[in-house]
């Protein structure tokens, strides 16, 4: 038998990925967001792994699904909102909701046939099968990328002063 | 020895390189002074902005990109760096006063504010979508902190309304830059123009100009992308405000036109449509929606949105009078916007609102003040001889050439009913009374406020006076487009 062992390994990273990325918004615990959020991760490692590039896949471990994940948790638990569930709506109310009813979810569908629409009806250039090695990558960033590879870390710095200026408490100096 | 080639050209961005430094020195120059040294470190803010305009003058312009393909210091980008460092100047000296009032942070506010313009420098500098990225999150990291720098509830919600709007209108803009790498494989905008003229027209390819369009309307601030603007721009600190609504938005034109007329250009035919849509909608939801205001701050917020859709409209039209126009109106917009912040930054200053009632009798209070409130509020109303009329000018005539009439028809139509709101800031400044608690009190501006105040003014007037040098500039970096 002539199984497509990558295709079905596609679906089922799709199948956990969606599903996890759906609870992390409908799931009323933050905590449990969070953690249905590193499922994620790991689906979208697991994409990278499908398409020949393991060095990403494990940076996105390390960093999303390690670093990124536990800054999270710690958020959560330091802010003590562990549960944000508000009242019951009912069935009428939740379907008609601006939020989260009918009138979005017929967006995002309409939004979503309109891409798989354009998708189908254009023709992608197939890739020259190259698959790049680390050291291609690390070569690409200081030579050609060195200027965004920079302005990247002018990035993290302006992204860390302003995580302390704005968490730090009143009164404090 | 390393087999790659390493582009030393460092020369190319060294405006840039200058203002980042500059913050280095602002971040450990306040940790180290503390309090007292507020009055130093925004001298050293301010000398490095000005260092930063002193090396643009020595920096090497060429239409073609260096360091690795990454940036084009053109006429084009040397154009709007210039703009986006005289707003940096403007605002610095407005802030000044600000800053030790509402005592905010003084060396992460004006290092803020200089990461956030080099951001921005590199997004008009930008060759390549990968660069143009990076410039563009620089620009919107450090905004969405500087909203927030305020302690007070009304701050921290513009600053996360901006953040999730902002956050979600990057994640849609690279999906667009994702589907244009995906087609035609490159990131230079060079490359993506040659590949994109070779394949033709493609549902794909529509999409990734919506998605693109989409998120730098967001920036941009123009409706329908537009909802976090109005809570943003009042909830932020006033000097914030005016560089969000000048420079940011600047910056967001500039990379619409880079990445439209450049790299999407074969496909002018179908986004020139979608920009008039979007142009003649910013325009009307923007006037109609400041026709209520009462809070100025919020009022030339949603002005704001109806002058980028003035922008947008010579965008739309889509010939290289309409790219100048553009070019022109953002020019003339950042002097007479940010003069029109300073002045509520100075009721700020003294602990008073920026309501049309707080605004009440100003002109009894302090006739200067006054005065210039009614030159940015002329010029930003098109009034002849002050550069707003001008900026509408060109507009409207690249319109008529273009064979858009409808569009120069709603820039008119435009143009008289926003009439009516600058009338009632002009009306609450002339005829009506100042509020008994501040009757007899002077209105005071220090120092670096007058400079600021001045320098937008100046430019207000010179901008209206003799355009022509300044429509040459914008007609060259047009010409030198690809």
């Amino acid at each position: 038998m002539n199984v497509n062992w990558q295709m079905v390994a596609f679906a089922f990273l799709t199948g956990v990925t969606l599903y996890s990325a759906f609870r992390v918004v409908t799931t009323p615990n933050v905590t449990h967001a969070a953690l249905y959020l590193a499922v994620a991760f790991v689906g979208i490692a697991g994409y990278y792994l499908l398409l020949g590039a393991e060095f990403l896949a494990a940076v996105q471990v390390l960093v999303y699904a390690g670093a990124v994940m536990t800054v999270m948790v710690f958020a959560i638990m330091l802010s003590g909102m562990s549960d944000i569930r508000g009242q019951r709506l009912s069935l009428f109310k939740q379907l008609t909701s601006p939020y989260w009813g009918i009138f979005p979810f017929l967006i995002a569908a309409a939004l979503v046939g309109t891409i798989l629409a354009a998708y189908s009806r254009s023709p992608l250039p197939a890739g020259d099968g190259r698959t790049a090695s680390l050291a291609d990558l690390g070569k690409a960033l200081l030579s050609t990328y060195l200027v965004p590879f920079e302005v990247a870390s002018v990035l993290l710095l302006a992204a860390m002063v302003g995580a302390i200026i704005l968490s730090r408490r009143e009164g404090e100096n | 020895m390393p087999d790659f080639v390493v582009d030393r050209n460092f020369w190319v961005i060294l405006p840039e390189i200058v203002l980042i430094a500059a913050g280095f020195v602002l971040l450990l120059l306040d940790a180290f002074l503390g309090r007292r040294g507020r009055d130093a470190v925004a001298a050293v803010a301010v000398a490095g902005a000005l260092a930063a305009v002193f090396s643009l003058t020595r920096t090497p312009v060429g239409p073609e990109p260096a360091l690795g393909g990454m940036i084009v210091s053109d006429s084009f980008g040397m154009f709007f760096r210039a703009v986006l460092l005289a707003i940096l100047v403007m605002v610095y000296l407005v802030s000044v006063e600000y800053v030790a009032r509402k005592e905010m942070p003084a060396g992460e506010f004006y290092a803020l504010l200089a990461f956030a313009t080099a951001g921005a420098m590199f997004m008009v500098t930008a060759a390549d979508l990968i660069a143009f990225y990076i410039g563009l999150e620089l620009l919107s990291i450090s905004s969405y902190v500087l909203a927030g720098l305020l302690r007070d509830d009304r701050s921290q919600e513009a600053s996360m309304k901006y953040f999730l709007f902002g956050a979600m209108a990057s994640g849609i803009l690279l999906f667009g830059f994702s589907l244009l790498f995906g087609l035609t494989g490159h990131t230079g905008l060079r490359q993506i123009a040659e590949a994109v003229a070779g394949q033709g027209v493609s549902p794909l390819a529509l999409v990734a100009v919506l998605f693109v369009l989409a998120g730098l309307g967001v920036k941009a601030a123009a409706a329908p992308f537009h909802l976090w603007a109005p809570d943003t721009y009042e909830g932020a600190p006033t000097p914030v405000s005016a560089f969000l609504s000048v420079a940011s938005e600047g910056a967001a034109i500039a990379a619409m036109l880079r990445v439209f007329f450049g790299g999407l250009n074969p496909l002018q035919s179908e986004w020139a449509p979608l920009f008039a849509v979007v142009a003649a909608i910013s325009m009307t939801v923007g006037n109609v929606a400041a026709l209520h205001q009462t809070n100025v701050k919020r009022l030339l917020a949603y002005s704001s949105i109806t002058h980028i859709g003035y922008v947008l409209a010579g965008l739309a039209v889509g010939t290289a009078a309409g790219f100048s126009a553009a070019m022109y109106y953002v020019l003339a917009y950042a002097f007479m916007n940010v003069g029109a912040f300073a002045v509520l930054v100075v009721l700020n200053n003294q602990g008073e609102g920026e309501t049309l009632r707080d605004l009440g009798g100003l002109a009894r209070r302090e006739p200067v003040l006054a005065f210039l409130m009614l030159l940015f509020l002329l010029s930003l109303l098109g009034i002849p001889p002050l550069a707003g009329f001008f900026g509408k000018f060109f507009l409207f005539r690249a319109a008529v050439e273009g064979g858009m009439t409808w569009l120069a028809v709603a820039i008119a139509l435009n143009s008289a009913v926003s009439a009516g709101y600058y009338y009632a800031v002009v009306k609450a400044m002339y005829v009506s009374a100042p509020q008994e608690s501040v009757r007899e009190r002077p209105v005071l501006a220090g120092v670096p406020m007058q400079f600021g105040l001045a320098l937008a003014a100046a430019g207000v007037v010179v901008l209206g006076l003799m355009p022509g040098a300044f429509v040459f500039w914008t007609q060259v970096a047009s010409l030198v487009q690809p």
